[in-house]
């Protein structure tokens, strides 16, 4: 259980900071297909027999990038772009796993996440994935406020957009794919949006955006968790349903206050 | 200014350029120069290839053929040239419910000069509360930006883009969405700007109004005509001559597609505004 709150934090907040450019940029279908993605990711590493952690964290990567590069460079819309990839990775894991007799996968533990079967050694790979996310989180601060903002205006000044926009996405997969342990596959995408779809409720202000999404990310992922050790209800779920929780709060504020300013 | 070497003839100049977009050609064997401290209007209608001609400007897009050169060079090899141009996109460009302020807005005009891993020093700063007195923007410098006006977010967007003390000035259609008290108000500030030795090349619809600030004004219809600024003032019988009606383009002379290539000329002679849809 100790095990469990900590890696609820971790996640909570990893996504709640990813999670915030992923709601300002619209790229909330992109993060639905990258989630898919690792299910392609899973059963690839039954498959060769390695973790199906690290061989997801390869194939989310390689398949958000992807998504980017086609959408960028093709004259297919993005959202086709995903869709493809979101079913296509999808069947390509289902297949592997049907030909995979006889090996037992938590299947329904992917899809829909068991928090409490996290090892150390994901904890572990957690805490790495959030400091490298962090890192270039703050180091590339500027550069990916202003992408998001006006990636014109980004690319007329002379930032470097596409290696900017890439390492965004690549950013964003290596959320996705961590998480997936704690929300499962088919709900990682709602951790990473609502959170900060809910701190947008109620705050004007980048910085102070990215803290409140942190602190109801991780409230959420916390909160859920005992609630689903209380109510013994799956903790993935409960945890979604917390956020959405917040999210009706918020909006109920935000909607009062902008009802006042009339 | 930032203007330190001047042995060159022109800050923009288009040397034979053709565009095309996929196997759609929009800017055809264009020739244009652009003295330094030159005002010049680019009018014509939807999906001539007046934002294609802007994006050639700024670097966005790679002529098909011919030469770009901003500042005698090019943009690409010469990437310290960007901080010298000031660009101010299309208002509708953005997303105001973004959490972020006029002063920070503002701030991002120098994102790129700062570089990665670096915090805003205090001459970055400093630059942002003088760009903000010299637009009239102090005061509103904490507001969020969705809750400004038409008018006032297209000052900010004029106060990010002159926050490097630019050479040149690059507009795109700037007086869309905003009234015609602000628009005045808007010409004005630019032609400060203009008086004070600032080059600056805008598109715009209403051609009426900004012929009276501008000293050239180029006709982009696939190909590029340059006119003066009439001296005797701009009468409405001087500018039905010169756009209006058939007149303009039998004026244009050699090249009929003008007229009938979209069913727009019309409005855009009369100087309606209407909606853009040239954004290749």
């Amino acid at each position: 259980m100790q095990r469990a709150l900590l890696a609820g934090i971790l996640i909570g907040s990893l996504c709640a900071v990813t999670g915030l450019y992923v709601v300002l940029k619209g790229m909330s279908f992109m993060g639905a297909g990258i989630s898919h993605a690792a299910f392609g990711g899973v059963a690839l590493g039954f498959l060769l027999n390695v973790d199906p952690v690290l061989s997801s964290i390869f194939f989310c990567v390689a398949s958000g990038l992807g998504i980017a590069y086609l959408s960028k460079k093709s004259h297919i819309k993005e959202d086709t772009t995903i869709g493809i990839f979101f079913a296509s990775t999808m069947a390509f894991g289902i297949l592997i796993i049907g030909l995979l007799k006889g090996v037992n996968i938590d299947l329904f533990g992917y899809l829909f996440g068991n928090i409490l079967a996290v090892t150390p050694n994901d904890l572990y790979l957690t805490l790495i994935i959030e400091g490298v996310v962090f890192f270039f989180i703050l180091f590339y601060y500027k550069e990916l406020l202003l992408l998001v903002l006006d990636e014109e205006m980004a690319e007329v000044s002379g930032i470097p957009v596409s290696f900017v926009y890439y390492l965004l996405v690549s950013l964003i997969s290596l959320t996705i794919v961590i998480s997936i342990k704690v929300v499962g596959i088919v709900l990682v995408s709602a951790l990473l949006i609502i959170p900060s779809a809910a701190a947008l409720q109620i705050t004007n202000n980048f910085k102070r955006a990215l803290l409140t999404a942190i602190i109801f990310g991780m409230v959420s992922s916390v909160g859920g968790l005992i609630l689903s050790y209380f109510l013994d209800t799956p903790s993935g779920a409960t945890i979604v349903l917390f956020a959405t929780f917040i999210f009706l709060i918020t909006s109920l504020l935000s909607s009062k206050k902008k009802g006042q300013g009339f | 200014m930032n203007n330190i070497q001047t042995n060159f003839l022109y800050d923009v100049e288009f040397i034979s350029v053709s565009f095309s977009y996929q196997d759609f050609e929009v800017l055809e064997d264009v020739s244009l120069q652009v003295k330094k401290g030159e005002f010049l209007a680019v009018i014509g209608p939807n999906g001539a290839g007046k934002t294609t001609l802007l994006k050639l400007i700024l670097g966005l897009l790679k002529p098909t053929i011919g030469k770009v050169l901003v500042f005698g060079k090019n943009i690409d090899e010469n990437p310290s040239i960007r901080k010298r141009i000031g660009y101010v996109p299309q208002i509708s460009k953005i997303d105001y419910s973004f959490p972020i302020n006029v002063e920070d807005f503002v701030l991002t005009g120098r994102y790129a000069t700062i570089g990665p891993g670096h915090l805003p020093k205090k001459n970055d700063r400093s630059a942002v509360v003088e760009t903000l007195e010299k637009t009239g923007l102090q005061p509103l410098r904490n507001k969020q930006i969705g809750k400004l006006s038409g008018g006032q977010r297209q000052r900010i967007m004029i106060a990010r883009a002159l926050i490097n003390n630019p050479d040149m000035l690059v507009l795109d259609e700037p007086t869309t969405a905003v009234d015609p008290k602000n628009s005045e108000s808007l010409y004005e500030l630019l032609l400060t700007l203009h008086q004070k030795g600032i080059t600056i090349i805008t598109v715009s619809h209403d051609i009426g109004v900004i012929a009276q600030y501008v000293d050239k004004i180029a006709c982009v219809n696939r190909k590029v005509f340059i006119h003066d600024r009439p001296e005797n003032g701009i009468t409405e019988d001087v500018l039905t001559d010169m756009y209006g009606r058939e007149a303009a383009f039998f004026h244009h002379g050699l090249i009929p597609h003008i007229v009938v290539r979209r069913s727009s000329p019309i409005n855009y002679c009369s100087g309606e505004t209407v909606e853009d849809d040239d954004n290749h």
